[in-house]
């Protein structure tokens, strides 16, 4: 009935917590370092994924499954993204990290997408405090950028 | 084995080797730390209004934001975006000329109520009409009457006043005298080229001279004269690097009737040569047809006036097998119809099906799967005597700021 094969290999994955996930391969290749590492041949034993905690790497495979999913319409699997992405920054931290350690380019897409319409038009303060930058510009320089484009700010 | 199998194997060779951080004990700091690229994939969905904000978040923002590679990759995603919340309708309405205004296009189509914007912008005359020639990139090319002609961005507020194309050509007794333009972008130098042709029309044939401005010389060339002739007196429609017009081709005559054929003649802005551009098979004759752009396709609405109008999208720009009949409009409201036939002017089709037009100065949607039409409400929103729909960039009108970016590269 599936287009994937109800046979489909098993994969073992292993997160930096030392949990081991048991994942279907055609699902674990939307990772494209994983799929490297079953091309090379090098995916037998579990695979450790040093840089993903164990509850990240089942919300990640959560995702790769229901985008393995042949029989998903592109209507059904926006509104299900849309509820997926329903999470805390810190949530959404550890899976953009993930995401791109794994190399999963439809999630680490729609992340950031997320991430943009999180801190769409915040003010460069509340910027600075969630992503932990430094103010180094000068009060003039700061000063001078928002008389640049003063009408940004309002 | 895992000894053999360690995460700095799994990853050969990228710049992924990052250290997970776990210490989330500052409430507000969630999301520490990020590396650039993923910093640089976050800001390329933001609206440019944000972007410009963002500037004085820290110096390595505001060079990223600068940066023109990343200025291309806003650009890129602002176009694909499918919901369109970068993409913008400008007006240019029926009364006051001068007074362009714009709206969301995401509004439109979400049936959420929007206030048109004025657009703020130099050389602003009561006096003098104006319509927008174009846009491409974000940039939205203006034409005053009188030669006079502006590029600008109106998402970042920069515009510039270009020089005057200086025709040199004059026929006497001529029965029509107008100029047309054409905007669009050279990818091959990077650059914009407004197109300016110069139409005497008389009684058998008509004279052009046609002129081609490039941003970063600032200056306008004379190039080959249009083929065939004369153009329609409207806009060139930018596909694929080239410049549409409708125009007519006299062919010779017949009983002593001079025939004349409708013609789409384009402009390849790289190579600055013509081409005559093949046409659907329509089928049935007896039609007007406008030509216009339908997601970066060119498109040409066929009217049966009163009845209905086809559209037709010619999928792989030149092929002329690729025409495809994309919908047919009935003409069923005369809600407006004050005119005796106005046409419908076709302006998006969304990924749902749905066709935004210009019917009658009032913008509506078609939804063709379901044969029903809808009309947005926009507040502080005039009749409009043209639509265009453009994508809010960062990219500069100023051809100075590309030319020093290119030096530091």
């Amino acid at each position: 009935m599936s287009l994937s094969p109800s046979t489909s290999k098993m994969l073992s994955l292993k997160s930096s917590d030392g949990k081991v996930l048991e994942v279907e391969e055609h699902v674990a290749v939307l990772c494209e370092t994983i799929k490297s590492l079953v091309e090379d041949g090098c995916a037998d034993s579990p695979i450790p994924l040093a840089n993903v905690d164990g509850a990240t790497l089942g919300n990640v495979m959560e995702w790769c499954k229901k985008h393995a999913d042949q029989k998903a319409s592109a209507d059904d699997l926006e509104d299900w993204d849309a509820e997926f992405v329903e999470r805390d920054q810190g949530e959404l931290y550890h899976l953009i990290m993930a995401a791109n350690y794994l190399n999963i380019k439809g999630l680490l897409d729609l992340i950031c997408q997320k991430v943009a319409d999180m801190i769409k038009g915040k003010h460069p303060e509340k910027i600075r405090e969630i992503f932990n930058i430094e103010n180094d510009f000068t009060p003039e320089q700061q000063e001078q950028i928002r008389k640049d484009n003063s009408w940004a700010f309002e | 084995m895992a000894g053999e199998s360690d995460g700095s194997q799994i990853d050969p060779g990228k710049s992924r080797n990052i250290e997970q951080n776990t210490d989330l004990t500052n409430e507000s700091t969630q999301m520490p730390n990020l590396p650039s690229e993923i910093i640089h994939e976050v800001l390329a969905r933001l609206p440019v209004k944000t972007l410009l904000r963002f500037r004085c978040v820290c110096k390595l923002w505001r060079s990223f934001i600068a940066d023109p590679h990343f200025i291309k990759k806003h650009l890129h995603l602002s176009t694909i975006d499918d919901k369109y919340t970068h993409h913008r309708v400008m007006i240019t309405p029926a009364e006051p000329h001068f007074s362009f205004r714009s709206c969301s296009l995401y509004s439109i189509y979400n049936e959420q109520s929007d206030n048109a914007i004025e657009l703020d912008y130099p050389l602003r005359d009561p006096r003098r009409a104006n319509w927008v020639i174009g846009s491409c990139n974000g940039l939205l090319c203006i034409a005053f009457k009188g030669d006079v002609i502006i590029v600008g961005n109106p998402a970042i507020r920069e515009f510039r006043r270009l020089p005057e194309p200086g025709f040199k050509t004059w026929v006497e007794s001529y029965f029509a005298r107008y100029v047309i333009y054409g905007f669009g972008y050279d990818d091959s130098i990077d650059d914009y080229k407004v197109v300016s042709v110069l139409c005497f029309v008389r009684h058998k044939h008509s004279v052009t001279e046609v002129k081609v401005y490039t941003s970063r010389t600032n200056t306008w060339r004379r190039i080959e004269d249009f083929l065939y002739g004369p153009p329609h007196d409207e806009p060139g429609r930018l596909v694929s690097g080239a410049l549409n017009w409708p125009s007519i081709r006299y062919g010779g005559f017949h009983n002593n009737v001079l025939r004349l054929s409708w013609v789409i003649v384009a402009l390849d802005l790289e190579k600055e040569t013509y081409i005559e551009v093949p046409q659907p098979k329509y089928g049935d004759s007896g039609y007007d047809r406008t030509l216009g752009v339908l997601g970066g396709c060119l498109s040409i609405l066929c009217n049966y006036r009163g009845s209905h109008g086809d559209v037709w999208v010619m999928k792989e720009y030149g092929l002329g097998e690729s025409w495809t009949k994309l919908l047919t409009i009935p003409y069923v409201i005369d809600l407006f119809a004050t005119e005796r036939f106005p046409y419908y002017w076709p302006l998006f089709f969304s990924k749902d099906g749905e066709m935004l037009f210009e019917f009658a100065s009032v913008l509506t949607l078609y939804n063709s799967k379901d044969n029903t039409f809808r009309f947005p409400v926009i507040h502080s929103f005039p009749t409009c005597l043209n639509a265009n729909i453009y994508v809010e960039s960062l990219v500069s009108p100023n051809a100075e700021d590309r030319v020093e970016e290119h030096h530091q590269l």
